[in-house]
């Protein structure tokens, strides 16, 4: 675990990452919140958390904390080595933000319909109905994304 | 083209400044997200009645919780299969009943909004034949507060009769009136109405107030402090 956490202390040791971390979180948690209308803007600013939501709302913290790591170890690898963008981060990133995202999509079902047909409604039922799973797998990947990064980082040479 | 990137991103300012407007983007959008009062313009129409007028509105058929001279009708405007109208149903709804409704300041409409899925129209006619029994509000909780997964099947025919059974509700009456499709025509104008609102989703919203004044449209999950706010200002 500390061994783990080397390569962590290695790309945060610079601000500039620390900073494009804090970015990448607030972005996608507030996406996310608003999305699974958690956070609402107007006409009140309010933030609320009943407890259907709170395996999702916790779910998704943890893929927006992941992404915003493993986006900011991604650039700094890409950064100072030839290698090319972690795959499993990818793959969770976007399974993560589809399933975080599409908590509402249902809600949308006439935009979805008369956007889509009905395939659009039976991808967003998908999403919904499966949504705890793809969340949870998300965040296997970004971890699974966290420890290949972490590998490269320690095992390659980097030119810091 | 990667040291060109990487230039860049050495940079916090242009690296927070790109940061930034993505947010704004995403703000914006949340801002757009609520469609309050500006739907409004695509009902208005010359008449000297308001097409979103109280009594255009709320007919003899529509499910009405509260005293009907309540300053202010909040019209919902939802389907059963929603989980984010089961939220409000669960979450929200009785907030409001305990603190607006039950003091007679607001009274509770629900027209439909049939959009899920293919059982959603079945569940919104199964409700009407439910108030034909005097019943809807007692059949709304019960398929909200037993919400099961979109298009599960949960919502078809045969369980909206079971579930109508169990409540105690005459079943022959209530299954001739699904049967019969008897509230087909009332569901698809109430579908038609928040097409014509544009709604773009469930659960929807219109806040009329009995002075006449323009109604308010909202669209998605809000919580009970969102409501509270608007409440308290058009009663002050």
């Amino acid at each position: 675990m500390i061994n783990m956490l080397s390569s962590f202390k290695q790309v945060f040791s610079d601000k500039l990452y620390v900073f494009l971390a804090v970015s990448v979180f607030t972005l996608f948690w507030i996406t996310f919140n608003v999305l699974g209308e958690l956070l609402f803007f107007t006409p009140v600013f309010v933030f609320y958390l009943p407890s259907d939501a709170l395996s999702v709302f916790m779910l998704s913290d943890a893929i927006s904390a992941l992404m915003a790591i493993v986006l900011s170890m991604n650039v700094y690898v890409i950064k100072n080595t030839k290698v090319k963008m972690n795959k499993s981060s990818f793959m969770g990133s976007s399974v993560g933000m589809m399933a975080g995202g599409c908590a509402s999509c249902s809600s949308m079902g006439f935009v979805l319909l008369t956007s889509f047909g009905t395939a659009g409604v039976a991808v967003s039922t998908f999403l919904s109905n499966y949504q705890i799973p793809l969340l949870v797998g998300s965040v296997g990947m970004l971890l699974w994304a966290y420890y290949s990064l972490h590998k490269k980082l320690t095992k390659s040479c980097i030119l810091n | 083209m990667d040291i060109r990137i990487f230039e860049i991103m050495k940079k916090p300012l242009i690296v927070g400044g790109i940061v930034a407007v993505v947010i704004a983007v995403i703000a914006v959008s949340a801002l757009n997200y609520d469609n309050t009062e500006t739907v409004m313009r695509n009902t208005d129409t010359d008449s000297s009645v308001s097409p979103l007028s109280f009594s255009n509105l709320i007919t003899s058929d529509t499910p009405l919780k509260g005293d009907p001279s309540a300053p202010i009708t909040l019209i919902e405007f939802g389907d059963f299969q929603c989980p984010n109208c089961g939220r409000f149903a669960r979450d929200t709804s009785p907030q409001i009943e305990s603190s607006y409704v039950e003091s007679g300041k607001v009274s509770i409409a629900f027209k439909h909004f049939p959009v899920v899925g293919p059982d959603s129209k079945p569940a919104a006619m199964a409700s009407q034949c439910a108030n034909d029994q005097g019943m809807f509000w007692e059949f709304h909780d019960e398929l909200y507060y037993n919400q099961g997964h979109e298009n599960s099947g949960w919502a078809n025919r045969d369980n909206l009769k079971q579930t109508a059974s169990k409540m105690g509700l005459d079943t022959q009456s209530f299954d001739s009136c699904l049967d019969s499709n008897k509230y087909e025509l009332l569901v698809e104008n109430d579908l038609n109405l928040a097409k014509q609102i544009d709604f773009r989703g469930t659960p929807s919203f219109l806040i009329l107030k009995n002075d006449g004044s323009q109604p308010q449209a909202l669209t998605g999950a809000y919580p009970y402090a969102t409501f509270e706010k608007i409440f308290d200002e058009s009663l002050n």
